[in-house]
Parts: C-alpha cells; sequence; structure tokens
C-alpha cells in the first residue's frame, strides 16, 4: 500500500485533529501551547489515539491482450480474486510527534497469465512464474512519523516495506509543511525514492536473476480556507522511472500465432496536477469535487474526474461517490504484432485507450463509549468499477475502528 | 508532454496565488471544516484501497501526492 504522503501532510494542518486535538471540531480547539515552546526535555507522554481494522476483497474479471491464457489472437483472461486485510495504528508521543503505522496483507488468486494454452509441454506449471499466479501473499508494513517542528511548520518521515513472492519493495520519503495566514493556507513539498527487486522470468518461465526498478517521485501541494464552509486543495507531482517497467511475464501476440515479450522502454517521466474542492453542505453533509490532469514519457494522457457526497443522519454517515478516467494508450500499444519486427511494444490492457467508470456507495455507524468521548465505528463500503476494454472489478469492504 | 506539464504547473501557481488572496477565515468559525466528512483523503485505509484498485488497472498514477508506479508487481 502507498501512502499519500503530502496528502497527509496537507491533512495534518488544515485538519489539527491529526495533532493529537479533539475529533470532530479541531479548528475549534486552540493550538497546544507548548507548541511555541522549546521541545520537552523529560519524556513526553505516549497515547494510543486510534485503531482500525479493515477488510477488503476484489474480485476482479475481464480480458486483456497481455494474457496467453486466451485464445491465439485474441485477448486472455485476466480473472482474479484479492482479498486484503489491513490494520493502522496512530499513536501521538507528547503533542510534536504522530505515528502511523499501517499493516496490509494481500491474498491474490492468478496474478499474472496463464499460459499453459500455448504449446508448453504437459507438465510445466501452469504459468511462467508457477505459485505466485496461483495464490500469492504479499505483505507490506509502512510507517509515517509526523513531527510538529513549530505552530506553522511540519517534518515528517514515511517509510514502507513490500514483500511478495517474485517481488521485494523499499519506499523512504520525506515531507515538509509550512501554514501560513493562521493556517488558511498550507503549502507541502515531498520526495518520494522506491526500489522494487524482483525475479525475471521469460515467457516459458526460465529465471534470469533479478532485475531492479527505481521509483522518484516529488510533490508540491497547497491547500486553502476559501470560506467557512470551503477548502481547495491542489497538488502537482512529478515522477521518474528507471530499470526493467515492465514485470517480464506480459506478453503480446504476434502474427505468427506464437506470444512474444512486452518490451517498453527503460525510462519513465510521469507529470500529474490534481485539484479538489470540499464543500460543506448546510443539512449536515458534505461534497468533494476532484480532478486529475495526467501525461506520461509513453505518451499516454489522462483525464480523471471524480464526486463524492457525504450525509450524517444522527450517528449514521451515509457516502456517494462516482468516478471517471479517460485515457489515451501509450504509443507504443497494440493487439498485434510483426515478429520480426523489433522495437517497443506492449498489448497490457491497463496501457490501452480505455474509460474507467466507478460507482460506489458507504455506510458508517459512530458510537460513543465511556464518559471521555471514546467511540467504536463500524463501516461497509462497496464499489463496482468497469472499463471499456473489457474489465471490471467489485470491491467490498468492511472496517471496525476505535478512536479516542 | 512537457507542454501540457508546464501548462499544469502554471495553472497551480496561479491558483495557489488567487487563493493566497482569499479573506482569512478565523478559527472560532471552522467548525464545519473540521468536521471528518471534510477529510481531504476520508477513510485512510479505504482510500489506500481504493488508489490501489485504480494504479493497478490505469497507466495514469500519481500527482494526488503520491508516487506513480513502484511498489508492487503490478507496474
Amino acid at each position: 500500500m502507498r501512502l499519500p504522503v503530502a496528502g497527509a501532510a496537507l491533512l495534518f494542518l488544515v485538519a489539527p485533529a491529526a495533532r493529537g486535538e479533539p475529533v470532530g471540531n479541531p479548528f475549534l480547539a486552540p493550538p497546544p501551547s507548548d507548541l511555541d515552546q522549546p521541545a520537552l526535555v523529560s519524556a513526553p507522554r505516549y497515547r494510543i489515539e486510534s485503531v482500525a481494522v479493515r477488510t477488503t476483497t476484489f474480485d476482479q474479471d475481464g480480458l486483456g491482450y497481455q494474457s496467453a491464457a486466451g485464445p491465439v489472437f485474441g485477448p486472455g483472461s485476466e480473472r482474479a480474486t484479492i482479498l486484503e486485510p489491513q490494520c493502522e495504528i496512530v499513536a501521538a508521543l507528547g503533542d510534536r510527534l504522530i505515528e502511523r503505522v499501517v499493516t496490509s496483507v494481500d491474498v491474490v488468486t492468478a496474478a499474472s497469465p496463464n499460459h499453459r494454452l500455448y504449446g508448453l509441454p504437459v507438465g510445466t506449471p501452469v504459468d511462467v512464474v508457477s505459485s505466485p499466479s496461483r495464490i500469492n501473499e504479499a505483505e507490506e508494513i509502512d510507517s509515517d512519523s509526523t513531527y510538529a517542528w513549530s505552530r506553522t511548520a511540519t517534518l515528517g518521515i514515511h517509510a514502507d516495506y513490500h514483500l511478495e513472492e517474485p517481488l521485494e519493495s523499499w519506499g523512504l520519503g520525506a515531507l515538509a509543511t509550512r501554514s501560513f495566514a493562521g493556517d488558511n493556507t498550507v503549502l507541502s513539498g515531498s520526495l518520494y525514492q522506491i526500489v522494487d527487486w524482483f525475479d525475471n522470468f521469460n515467457l516459458a518461465g526460465k529465471r534470469f536473476g533479478r532485475d531492479v526498478r527505481t521509483t522518484t517521485n516529488a510533490n508540491l501541494g497547497f491547500s486553502q480556507l476559501l470560506t467557512p464552509t470551503t477548502i481547495v486543495l491542489g497538488s502537482y507531482g512529478f515522477t521518474v522511472q528507471a530499470g526493467t517497467l515492465t514485470n517480464t511475464w506480459n506478453s503480446v501476440p504476434l502474427s505468427d500465432a506464437t506470444r512474444g515479450t512486452e518490451v517498453v522502454p527503460r525510462e519513465r517521466l510521469r507529470h500529474a496536477v490534481s485539484g479538489r474542492l470540499l464543500q460543506w453542505l448546510p443539512w449536515n453533509g458534505a461534497l468533494k469535487l476532484g480532478y486529475r490532469l495526467y501525461a506520461d514519457s509513453w505518451g499516454s494522457l489522462a483525464h480523471t474526474a471524480d464526486a463524492e457526497l457525504s450525509q450524517r443522519l444522527g450517528r449514521l454517515t451515509l457516502d456517494l461517490g462516482g468516478r471517471y478516467h479517460r485515457q489515451s494508450a501509450v504509443s507504443f500499444f497494440g493487439t498485434l504484432f510483426d515478429p520480426a519486427a523489433l522495437g517497443l511494444r506492449t498489448a497490457d490492457s491497463d496501457l490501452a485507450p480505455l474509460v474507467a467508470h466507478a460507482l460506489s456507495a458507504g455506510a458508517r455507524w459512530d458510537q460513543p463509549i465511556g464518559p471521555q468521548g471514546h467511540r467504536i465505528y463500524f463501516a461497509i463500503n462497496g464499489e463496482h468499477y468497469w472499463r471499456t476494454n473489457n474489465l471490471h472489478v467489485d470491491f467490498v469492504s468492511g472496517a471496525l475502528g476505535w478512536q479516542q | 508532454m512537457k507542454r501540457v506539464a508546464a501548462r499544469a504547473l502554471s495553472a497551480l501557481a496561479l491558483a495557489a496565488l488567487l487563493c493566497g488572496g482569499c479573506a482569512m477565515v478565523p478559527q472560532n468559525r471552522r467548525k464545519h471544516l473540521g468536521d471528518p466528512m471534510m477529510s481531504p483523503d476520508g477513510d485512510a485505509l479505504l482510500t489506500a484501497g481504493q488508489r490501489k484498485l485504480y494504479t493497478s488497472r490505469e497507466s495514469a498514477a500519481g500527482g494526488d501526492a503520491a508516487p506513480a508506479g513502484g511498489g508492487c508487481g503490478c507496474q
């Protein structure tokens, strides 16, 4: 799981609740007085702020030309089921340090294409990576530490480690935020570095040692309170990826009725800018509108818009959401290639021209417990995601949490 | 692509400048802004799951203060 580092920083300053102040009305709470003073010499107080567990299932079905589990010249199956339990703990050390730890486990079936239909001898493993394609477990741990340097500035560090059978990944990030004009305006910046280290398999299942992929990312963002009921946020992100940028087992259909290896550039530059408007509604509701523009050096251009409407009815909160995404293909996408031709080629349905839609709904029940304002909550969420190039995913998720 | 990126950055800078000229909202009038329903990211675990759903099935990722790609076997 990847955490929105700068987004968390914006939240940290836009909603002082993240600094350990009372949840529910953080803008009314006075700022911690000791933030104007030098750091404490004695050990600060440690407390758990919240604990949450969530379990999600993704049920995917569809067809893609990168998958060999289908007709010779046609798209193959992209059937997959994923079960993902997650746990989040947020703790505060004094008034300055917030620590957030998230662990997640993914249990994936059919994670990669099945090549058994393409002339491999009897007894060959059902696909090139063998067991990861049938059942693959991935574990991840993420840690975010955010330190209130002063009343108006925060510093943060993010670290994560991801492990699955053919891949290991390390991530490290740093962020800084600065608020102005009585926290009306917040500027943020973050840097992030990821290194992926993974097995290289060819289409016949032969392993060629390890490959490396690096991802370097920089973000700039701002948030602004426009009125007592309106917030606007914006961010720009620049990402450079280098190394082996294919998973090595994606295939492309060839005109001689065989399959070839996907070939993609060894570098990718990605730009994206996004804006978000948050509006409180007078009938105890909230409306969120977002837009994102994306372009990269592989020739893909994308527009994404989303909207979410929330309504509180006593202790029950209902959410409805929708998302629209349109992207152009990367410049070397195709569904049939000349086996003699040398050059870049991919048949990956994720890199194809497509329109994706999503509709989501959720409900959350908050139950106060005890006289100290603690509460527990239950939440259930569902989403239906579908693409115009023959892929759909049903997402169902349930959560249980406790908050101070 | 460079032109798109330059325009996007310009738009972001312009928006930040324009917003900087907005009237101040005092602390005692931020009751609704602090409501959990107004959180930019919503439920963090739910948002992470949705982000994974989108970024592993579309070529466009990042730009919303999160890295684009890397970190799993899908990109």
